[in-house]
């Protein structure tokens, strides 16, 4: 074996770095620009500070707006008060309905690939619609159906919004992985004398869990970047915050923004840690 | 056995989270909701009515007028109060959207100054309360227009060679369009078909020269030297302003401007009416709209504000412009069904 490595080897390698570097490097730069003390012009670099994460901690309610630390410095006048809130509401949502899309939507894959039952076709086509339809026209059809219902508009009827169009989504990544499992496993369980129900969280259910997580995780991106369904079925106290940006970017942002993506990410990166902890190998 | 109690748990489960669901809040503390355009309300003005009145304020936001007016339309109940435009409170009157909170018996009715922009429906603003007015002019860059006239919509649609690719325009169809007919003289609510023809093809001469049409961001573009020159509306243009005032300005174009109001009204479906008319009351204060227009930097209705408003901003004559330059301000009017003609316009003009 060559140490050098041959060109072709070293050419992929400097595009994987390169493809790294395009990826990474805009956020960075917002890692960056999150501590810079400008308030006005976000590109020029004035100074370190921490003082946009105490504005943000402060507007969430985390700490107290009067306190030494969110009062300091004059970032507090061009801190947007309602940034903070739109944010935290969008991670309550996303991962309310994702958590509800997950359940829903493997009970629906396993329902599909392990049993028969009158309408099967029918449900299976139904089952891609929300994934088809424009997201406006679901969007308005749902607010006109929660208004119908007299359904009190809210947090929870966005969470409820998102579940129905995430659960599909979680149905076809599920689906799959299930298509992918050798059955044996399951028959040989059954044929040794354990009831459907201990096959299941024995035997079944370990092997899912990739398909399982991949498709939270999925639905809690695809949730958190929705802006239309978000817009018409949220109610009173519970804009997020994509709708929240889309009317703010016509006017100016604050600076917060920094922070809060960096929260996001490292809220995200939390998620997906312990995602990955949950599925470490255990002794059998 | 087991399948029974199995379905039991889950029917006992089902029935305690309809429970728990939709539940109307019986609270004894009033609310009030509002709903706003974004960034369009001093958070300080809404906590000094929270603390004042014991209400409970929420703000929701929104980013165009049709958004509101879909949303309201297709049933959403639970916000007070809106803020159309002036056109689009015609609409929802129209449509039966609005309620009346009578105006006229509330304290401060007589602070309002009449000789703002007008609602069809409402001439004498009893039904909504005029918010905030602005213009839609030209902010720009100090020091890469030195020397050069900004003054006139001349530098968007025939900018000098300097300026070129570094002009940008906002990307709406009736502030672009009606600024091109403003430029060649016509109504910024023409529906000829030669003047918007005119109109259009002044646009498709001018338009290799802009960088970009775009509503967004475009403050720091500014500041930055991205763009020289920019349409943008007065409100945020200010704010931008006075964070650098020596880097950037604002200006209001000879020929006229597009002239925006928008209003605050209360849906017909709020729920907290009495909450409701509180806070008009609170708004038609002196000190409270004088407090409010200086943190929007826009044009306030209320004559009785006018000696509170910064003298800085009252001072400006592009925030404050004249009666003579106010001649030349055109409101935005609803078209009806003649918006298709300007949709083929901007369709051409967005397609070349």
């Amino acid at each position: 074996m060559s140490l050098r490595p041959s060109p072709l080897k070293a050419a992929l390698l400097a595009h994987l770095w390169l493809f790294f570097l395009f990826l990474y490097l805009p956020i960075a730069m917002l890692v960056v620009y999150s501590f810079n003390d400008n308030a006005v012009s976000m590109m020029t670099w004035n100074g370190f500070t921490f003082d946009w994460y105490w504005r943000v901690l402060a507007n969430i309610g985390l700490i107290s707006p009067s306190s030494d630390l969110a009062g300091s410095g004059n970032l507090q006048l061009y801190s947007d008060p309602n940034l903070g809130p739109a944010a935290l509401n969008s991670v309550i949502v996303a991962l309310g309905s994702a958590s509800l899309a997950t359940v829903i939507g493997t009970l629906s894959a396993l329902g599909l690939a392990r049993c028969t039952f009158p309408g099967k076709l029918t449900y299976r086509t139904a089952l891609y619609l929300p994934i088809v339809i424009p997201d406006i026209v679901l969007g308005i059809a749902l607010l006109v159906f929660l208004a119908a219902l007299s359904f009190p508009l809210g947090r929870v009827s966005v969470i409820l919004a998102h579940t129905v169009f995430l659960a599909s989504y979680v149905t076809v990544v599920v689906g799959a992985r299930l298509a992918g499992m050798n059955t044996a496993l399951e028959e040989a369980s059954a044929d040794l004398g354990a009831s459907p129900w201990i096959t299941f969280w024995r035997v079944t259910f370990p092997q899912l869990v990739p398909g399982i997580v991949g498709g939270f995780l999925l639905s809690v991106v695809i949730s958190f970047d929705d802006l239309v369904i978000a817009y018409f079925t949220s109610g009173v106290g519970a804009t997020t915050l994509p709708v929240y940006l889309f009317g703010a970017i016509k006017r100016n942002v604050s600076p917060e923004i920094n922070a809060i993506s960096v929260l996001m990410m490292l809220l995200s990166m939390v998620i997906v840690a312990l995602a990955l902890w949950l599925r470490r190998p255990t002794r059998a | 056995m087991r399948r029974l109690r199995h379905l039991a748990a889950a029917s006992l489960t089902a029935m305690a989270i309809a429970a728990g669901l939709p539940s109307a809040p019986a609270s004894a503390a009033q609310e009030l909701h509002l709903y706003n355009w974004t960034i369009y309300i001093d958070p300080a003005v809404v906590d000094d009515f929270q603390k004042e009145s014991g209400i409970k304020v929420t703000l929701d936001n929104y980013g165009t007028n049709e958004e509101m007016l879909a949303k309201v339309q297709a049933g959403a109940d639970g916000y007070d109060i809106v803020f159309p435009s002036v056109f689009m409170q015609d609409i929802m009157s129209q449509l039966n959207l609005l309620g009346n909170p009578g105006l006229k018996d509330l304290d401060g009715y007589n602070n309002l100054d009449q000789k703002y922009f007008i609602a069809k429906s409402d001439p004498q603003h009893e039904i909504c309360l005029p918010y905030n007015w602005g213009t839609t002019g030209l902010i720009y860059n100090k020091a890469l227009t030195k020397g050069q006239a900004v003054d006139s919509w001349k530098v968007i649609f025939e900018p000098p060679e300097a300026l070129r690719g570094k002009i940008a325009v906002l990307d709406d169809v009736r502030e672009t369009i009606g600024a091109a007919l403003v430029y060649n003289g016509f109504s910024f609510n023409s529906t000829d078909p030669k003047e918007l023809a005119k109109a259009r093809d002044t646009i498709a001469k001018a338009k290799p020269y802009w960088a970009a049409m775009l509503t967004d961001g475009i403050g720091d573009k500014v500041i930055n030297g991205d763009f020289a020159v920019a349409q943008w509306w007065s409100g945020s243009a200010a704010q931008t302003v006075a964070s650098k005032p020596d880097a950037v300005g604002y200006v209001i174009p000879k020929e006229g401007a597009n002239g925006f109001q928008e209003q605050m009204c209360m849906l017909a479906k709020a729920p907290n009416v009495a909450s409701a008319k509180a806070f008009f009351s609170y708004m038609m204060r002196p000190d409270v709209a004088a407090k409010n227009t200086n943190w929007l930097h826009g044009g306030t209705t209320n004559k009785a504000a006018l000696t509170m408003v910064n003298p800085a901003l009252r001072s400006d004559p592009n925030l404050y412009p004249s009666d003579e330059v106010r001649q030349r301000l055109h409101l935005v009017q609803d078209l009806g069904d003649k918006i298709r003609l300007y949709d083929a316009v901007w369709t051409k003009i967005k397609a070349e």
